[in-house]
């Protein structure tokens, strides 16, 4: 006997993040999920976001990591709303775990919140967590033949940040073909290079930031 | 890789279709995946192996049903295989392409007794 099914087997993360989503419009905050290799620099380009725009608006982060809390602490330095997620071993966050987290968190008091997925760029493609956009952090020693290992995630971001910038001079890197590669697999992504440690594209990525609250906001 | 989640949720799903069906034994399990899916058809039908034990899929064979990952040009309407993963119109170059399919992972139908 057969029965037919034609259900979608990532269907009960994509529910969960709908009504995650729904929260955080409800709440009027915009969400980014924050993707990269292990040490590519997600939580250092947080910290530059932080620098950059705790002053004009009210900014949370929820870390995810597969252990430690490291990650939190830093950010909690910076004296924005902190969250550590442990995965336990996951190599992904799920729509689940953020639902979870937000019931202990005060995101309704956010303008802008930052989470920052488990260090990979295969699994967290996949799962969406309710947020307003996907951002992907690659950083120049990883090198330029990211886009055509893993499609999947350039194509479900909406930006990427290539980070490390200052280290172009000492990497086989050819930021051109790279960029290119990666409009490739997604014509609508925006690109910005950035370096946490010279500063280098910080005020863009604070603009990006920025263009993306205010449009949130004149949406009412 | 997070192939023991999906076969949890594969066994929630199975679960759920078979249930008040009269059934004794689930044989096989038929899976569309597209080319864009990140899963991994091998890990998956092992982490099921193990997530079905004991259950009423216990020995099912997972049976996946390959998508090409297809584009339509929005520009000239060209429909073509997107190789290489660049969304771009053979024909025009328009980068305005519209994925016609392989972002599928589904759970089609199963086969049971
Ligand atoms: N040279 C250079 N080093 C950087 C830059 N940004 C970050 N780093 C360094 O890269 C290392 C990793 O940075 P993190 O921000 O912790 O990276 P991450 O992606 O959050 O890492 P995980 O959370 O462990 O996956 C640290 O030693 C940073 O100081 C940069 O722009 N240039
Ligand atoms: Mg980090
Ligand atoms: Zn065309």
């Amino acid at each position: 006997m057969e029965i037919k099914v034609l259900t979608d087997i990532l269907e009960a993360n994509d529910a969960i993040a709908e009504q995650n989503r729904k929260k955080f419009d409800e709440s009027n905050v915009v969400v980014f999920n924050l993707i990269g290799s292990p040490g590519a620099g997600k939580t250092s380009i947080i910290e530059v976001a932080i620098r950059k725009l705790k002053k004009k608006y009210r900014i949370g982060v929820i870390e995810g990591d597969i252990e430690t809390s490291r990650d939190a602490e830093r950010i909690a330095k910076l004296g924005v709303e902190t969250l550590q997620i442990n995965t336990q071993g996951g190599c992904h966050l799920d729509a689940n775990m953020i639902a979870s987290a937000l019931t202990g968190f005060p995101y309704q008091s956010l303008d802008l919140l930052f989470i920052e997925n488990v260090g990979n760029l295969v699994c967290p493609a996949d799962y969406a967590l309710g947020e307003d956009a996907k951002i992907v952090v690659i950083s120049v020693p990883e090198g330029h033949d990211k886009p055509a290992k893993y499609p999947v995630i350039f194509r479900n971001a909406s930006l990427m940040l290539l980070n490390k910038m200052d280290l172009v001079p000492y990497c086989d890197f050819d930021v051109e073909a790279m960029k290119q590669d990666a409009l490739n697999v997604n014509p609508d992504l925006d690109v910005i290079g950035i370096s946490c440690t010279t500063g280098e594209g910080a005020e863009e990525w604070a603009a990006w930031l920025t263009e993306r609250i205010k449009r949130r906001k004149s949406r009412g | 890789m997070h192939e023991l989640s999906i076969a949890s949720n594969l066994m929630d799903i199975v679960k759920q279709a078979v249930d008040g069906q009269n059934v004794s034994r689930v044989t096989t399990l038929r899976i569309v995946i597209g080319e864009l899916s990140t899963v991994v058809p091998d890990c998956l039908a092992f982490a099921f192996e193990i997530m079905s034990k004991g259950t009423v899929a216990e020995g099912a064979h997972l049976d996946f049903e390959k998508k090409p990952l297809i584009g339509k040009c929005g520009d000239c309407g060209r429909e073509f295989r997107i190789q290489d993963f660049v969304f771009h119109c053979p024909d025009c170059d328009s980068p305005r392409v519209e994925i016609l399919s392989g972002k599928e992972f589904m759970l089609k139908s199963i086969e049971c007794e």
